[in-house]
Order: structure tokens, then sequence, then C-alpha cells
């Protein structure tokens, strides 16, 4: 297969779709800029989004291009394993907000930097947003190069222009609009996604005579007795129990600390309006998933029945392919709308994050007494600025940028997930440990993973490119050492500890909720110990060879 | 201290029934699979692992919901008991700017 199998032959068509999504962003964008009046509203939407827009907006920050595009690769490479991998992306929202979300939204924290700094002070601040701009950059440079391959595809362009013009297309309209207008153009977006993939997958499905095409995210099991068929294998695990533990500790861990999603809940209007925003996020985020699983699931059917290998490359259009084959063209160029949709979500939630961690947490640490209109004005120029560093960046990435954002998870629930969690719910962690926990175990990520010092790497294959086998150890040593850390300094520096600890009590119970502070709520350091025992035998496990 | 048992115990339950509802291979690799077991024509061991990572996830998200939009009441109510008898020690000053905390009450409504 070539390019020109997947490639729109009627580029009028190309050109239309892009100057309708694109036309309706800017209009949205344009509208939600003059709304936007202080730093709070550029940043967090004035924390006004009801929930229904914002559940929209969530779950578009969260699906990806790879939505469309590379799931539906992995299914074909990994199959059923990689369905298990992508079942519990889910769970990032829910985690999220009844672990920690609530309270960051009391503390009126705009990230988890400002989280960090507010509760362990500025140095562990610019170390977290150190490794959230180091994933964030990760995260956008894949969805930059995903975004470029869709307009090669749209508009037949080389993909160098094709990345610069959907770059600064797109860091147009995220500038202009904000937070306001990158929260509603996501909820158009989230919507024109759920479109552009379940209506075109019941057409292929009826075209594939299925009799379950009416309800394609659950009607596809008459594929499949020809499916095993041909691949004998594909509802196998093949792999042992400790992947499967890994996604936990990788990847669910790893995805609820990440910073656009959080951002996601500190926009809403109140507490109760945030957690309503988790069922409906559910619900879209899962009505998506099943979709993608049933779109891989009909690709690799038809893929086997006639009996063609795809390439890598090929691989990765399955979505267009499938369209191509059994819909017309105007549908595959909706389609490829839902795919732009998809990335164009994404990257507005990590710019906006990105730009909220320079303009306001790095910058306002550093420069506190800023006012208010020049903190808005440092916002459009971080804005601006991270459209064009990534765009740079993409241009030509590092070979460590753009490994997998899998990979990326697992660095995220190393080094920032533990100190942001333990930070919220126990007053005993404090800033000796935060900061060793998250620098050691983040380093020691960094170093067993077969992109620093090959010869050092944990695992092979798959494990140990995705991060899987390197967090299994990076992970326990990250929460057991912020425990064990934070302990030892109350019996090392008993005065700057108890003052630090008596801080942390007042701050921990008022982000719980609590009017009046009893010191004792959140204080006790039996249950740490119970933690960080609970980690040893996971821990053990990951110093087993893979 | 009763909704602040409540809010530890609860986060803790609702977290692990999350995690148990996404991770569903630890199920299968546990109890084994059988092709032959059907659900809608999908095997049994998948048709479960995307249903509850679905539709799973949410019915328990409405009932988490409800449960902590009801213990936030609650845990308001108990900031009001207290104030009308209050022994415990005020937030400092310094704390109280950093957070503004003057709104948390606020925001709990």
């Amino acid at each position: 297969m070539t390019p020109a199998d997947w490639q729109l032959q009627n580029i009028w068509l190309g050109l239309s779709i892009t100057f309708a999504v694109f036309g309706l962003y800017y209009t949205v964008a344009l509208i939600n800029n003059r709304k936007t009046t202080n730093a709070t509203d550029l940043y967090l939407a004035g924390r006004s989004v009801g929930p229904l827009v914002n559940s929209l907006a969530a779950s578009s920050t969260w699906m990806s291009v790879a939505t469309f595009l590379g799931v539906v690769a992995l299914i074909q490479q990994l199959h059923l394993p990689f369905v298990y991998m992508w079942v519990q992306l889910i769970l990032s929202v829910p985690l999220l907000v009844l672990l920690y979300g609530a309270s960051l939204y009391r503390m009126e924290a705009f990230t988890s930097v400002h989280f960090v700094q507010l509760r362990y002070g500025r140095n562990t601040a610019f170390l977290a947003a150190g490794w959230m701009l180091l994933i964030m950059l990760m995260y956008m440079i894949g969805q930059f190069i995903g975004i470029a391959k869709v307009f090669e595809v749209l508009l037949g362009l080389p993909y160098t222009p094709s990345l610069i013009l959907s770059a600064l297309v797109i860091t147009g309209y995220i500038t202009i609009g904000g937070m306001k207008g990158a929260t509603y153009n996501d909820a158009i977006q989230m919507v024109i996604m759920m479109i552009a993939l379940i209506v075109p997958l019941a057409a292929i499905l009826k075209a594939m005579d299925v009799s379950g095409y009416w309800f394609p995210p659950l009607g596809y099991g008459g594929l499949t007795d020809t499916l095993l068929e041909r691949i004998p294998t594909f509802f196998d695990l093949k792999f042992e129990a400790r992947f499967y533990l890994a996604l936990f500790v990788a990847l669910t861990i790893g995805t609820l600390g990440l910073p656009q999603l959080a951002q996601r809940v500190l926009t809403s209007e109140s507490i109760k309006a945030a957690r309503i925003v988790v069922p409906w996020f559910c619900l879209w985020v899962g009505l998506m998933f099943l979709g993608t699983y049933a779109m891989g699931f009909a690709g690799v059917y038809h893929f086997a029945l006639i009996g063609e290998e795809l390439t890598r490359e090929a691989a990765d259009k399955t979505t267009l392919l499938l369209n191509l084959a059994y819909n017309p063209e105007w549908v595959s160029a909706f389609v490829i709308a839902g795919v732009l949709a998809a990335g164009v979500s994404t990257i507005a939630g990590l710019m906006i994050g990105v730009a909220t961690v320079v303009g306001h947490d790095i910058v306002g640490v550093l420069r506190p007494q800023l006012t208010e209109n020049k903190q808005l004005r440092y916002g459009y120029v971080a804005l601006a600025g991270t459209g064009v560093v990534s765009l740079l960046v993409s241009l030509n990435p590092p070979a460590f940028l753009i490994t997998s954002i899998f990979w990326a998870f697992g660095l995220c629930a190393t080094a920032i997930t533990p100190m942001v969690v333990l930070g919220v719910w126990s007053t005993r962690i404090n800033v000796w440990g935060a900061f060793t926990g998250s620098l050691v175990s983040g380093a020691l990520y960094i170093a067993l993973s077969p992109y620093m010092f090959a010869g050092f790497s944990v695992g092979t294959g798959i494990v140990a490119a995705l991060g899987f086998a390197t967090s299994l150890i990076s992970v326990p040593v990250g929460f057991i050492l912020t425990i064990v850390v934070s302990l030892a300094a109350e019996k090392l520096t008993a005065e700057a500890a108890a003052h630090e600890r008596g801080r942390a009590q007042e701050l921990v119970e008022t982000m719980h909720g609590w009017a009046h502070v009893t010191r004792t709520r959140y204080d006790s350091s039996q249950w740490l110990l119970i933690l960080a025992a609970l980690w040893m035998p996971i821990l053990m496990w990951g110093l087993v060879p893979w | 201290m009763t909704a602040y048992i409540k809010e530890v115990r609860s986060t803790m339950g609702f977290g692990i029934i999350y995690v148990l509802l996404g991770h569903t291979g630890l199920w299968a690799v546990l109890l084994g699979t059988n092709n032959s077991i059907r659900v809608l024509g999908l095997p049994v061991h998948y048709f479960i692992a995307i249903t509850l990572g679905s539709i799973g996830v949410l019915i328990w998200s409405i009932i988490w919901c409800r449960y902590a939009n009801r213990l936030e009441d609650e845990i308001e109510a108990e900031n009001v008991a207290t104030r009308q008898g209050n022994t415990d020690v005020p937030i400092s000053t310094d704390v109280r700017s950093s957070i503004g905390a003057d709104k948390v009450t606020e925001a709990a409504k």
C-alpha cells in the first residue's frame, strides 16, 4: 500500500472540510476572546463552565489523533492486550477528581504545579514544572506530527508545509480564544468526533453484513468466528500477569497526574459541578472507546479477510482505508474532520496547560507582583510561544521526544503523582520527601529506560519501550522515597519539620473543606507506612528480570 | 469526625472498585479465558473488559458522584456545628491568604 491509497482524490473536498472546521473554531475563539479579561479567564475560563460542556471538553482533550489512527493500528498489531491497555485510560478523570480534583479546586489552584508550589514551596514547584513541561512537550509533538499527517491526506501537501500550516492555524485560534474559546471548541469537537467515528462505522458494519450494525459499539460480534478462523490468537492474553499489573502502575497512576486533565476540573463553576463532569465524561469516553475497539476489530477482520499485511504506516490509516473501501469519499472527508478535531482539541488542552505552567506558575512565582494586565499579556505570549516552540521542535524532534506517549505516562506516574496525591491526603509529607522522591525516581525512570543507557534498560521489547518494566521499579521507589524521606526529615530536622507540618495541617484540612483545623485529620503516619509496605512486593516483582 | 472517616473510607472504597473495573486483564489471567463462551457474539473475557471499562465505570461514577456530593453537605454541616461550639484551631492568616480559604465554604456550595 502507498500514500495514494489513503489520499483524498478530490482536493476541493479536503479544502472545504479544512476551511469549514477551522472557520467554525476561529469564530468560537473570536467570540470568547472578548470575554477574556484576566488570567483566570485565560487559563481557567473564569471557573464558569457547566458540567455538560466541561465533560465534552474534558473528553475531547483526552481523545487524541491516536483514537482514530494509532489505536486501530495497535489493535491490529497487539490484539487483545492493547484493548486492556486502552480500557483503563477511562479511569483518568474519575480517579483524578476522586483523589485530588476537589482539593485543588478549593485551593483555587491553576494547575498541579501551582498546588505543588502552595504545598511544598517554589523549588519543588520548579522541579514539578520541569517534569510536566517535558511530559506535555512529548505529548504535544506527537499530536502536531499526527495533525500534519492528516493535513497531508486532506490537502496533498508534503509533510513540512503541512506541519507549519497546521501548527500556525491551531496556535492562532487557541491563542485568540484562551481557555474559554478552547473549552467551547473542544465541546464542539467532541460532538464532531463521536459522529465521525460511530455513524460511518455503522455503515461499514452494514456493508460487512453484520446484523448488529445499528449499534456499532457492541454490535460486531457476528465477525468473531471468521476473525478467529484467520487469527486464532486474537483474544489470547499473550503477556504474563505482571504486564497487566504494570498497566495500573504505569498508565492508571500516570494519567491521573496529567495536568491538562486536572485543569479541566478546575474550570468548573463549583465542586459539585466538577463531580458531575465525571459520569458525563465516562459516557462520552466510554462510547468513543467502544467505537474505537469496534473500528479496530472491523479493520483486523477486513484485512485478515482479504489476506493483506499492512505496513506500519498503512496500519495507522486503517480507519481511513476502511472508510474509503466501504463509504463514499465525502464520508471519509468527514471522518478526517473527526481526526482533526481529536488532534486539535488535545493540542488545545496541552498548549493551555503549558502556557499556564509557564505564564502563571513559573513567571508568577518569579514575579509575584505582576498586575492583572501584565499577567494576561504574559499569558498570551506564553500561549503563542508554546505553539511556536512546539512547531520548531516538531520540525526535527530529538529522538527521545518522539517515544510513545505511554512512556511519558510512566514518567508522570513516577515523578508527579506521588507528591500530588500524597500531599493532598497526608500532612506528614513534606518538601524534603516530595523533592527527593520526585527527583530520584524520575531520574531512575529515565536512566532505566531504553532511550538513555540501552545497556541498563529494564525489560525488552514493548514492555521496555512503553515504560511498563521501568515503572514497576520507579513508581514504587517514588512512593516509598517520598514517604520514608518525609518521615525521616521529621526526625532529622525537628524544628523546621515541625513548622512545615503545622502549615501542612492547616493547608490539607482546609483543602478538604474543613473550616476549622483540628491538626488530627490526615495526620497519621501509620497508613503511609502501610502504603510504603504495600509497594515493596511490587518493587521486588519489578526487579525480577522480564 | 464522622464525615472525615466517611471521606477517607469512601475514597479508598470507590478508588479500589474503579481500579477493578478498569483492569479486568488481571481477572482474565487469574480465571482463564475461553473463546467459546460468548456474549453478543464476543468472547466473554473481551466483552467483560470493554463493558465494565465503559458502562461499568459510568454506573459507578453516577453512584460516586451522588455519594460525594452528599458527603460534601455533611462536611459543611459539621463545619456549621463546629462553628457553634468551636474549640478547634482557626486557620492562620498566611495559609488562609495563600489558598483563598475564605471561598472554601462558598465553593463547597
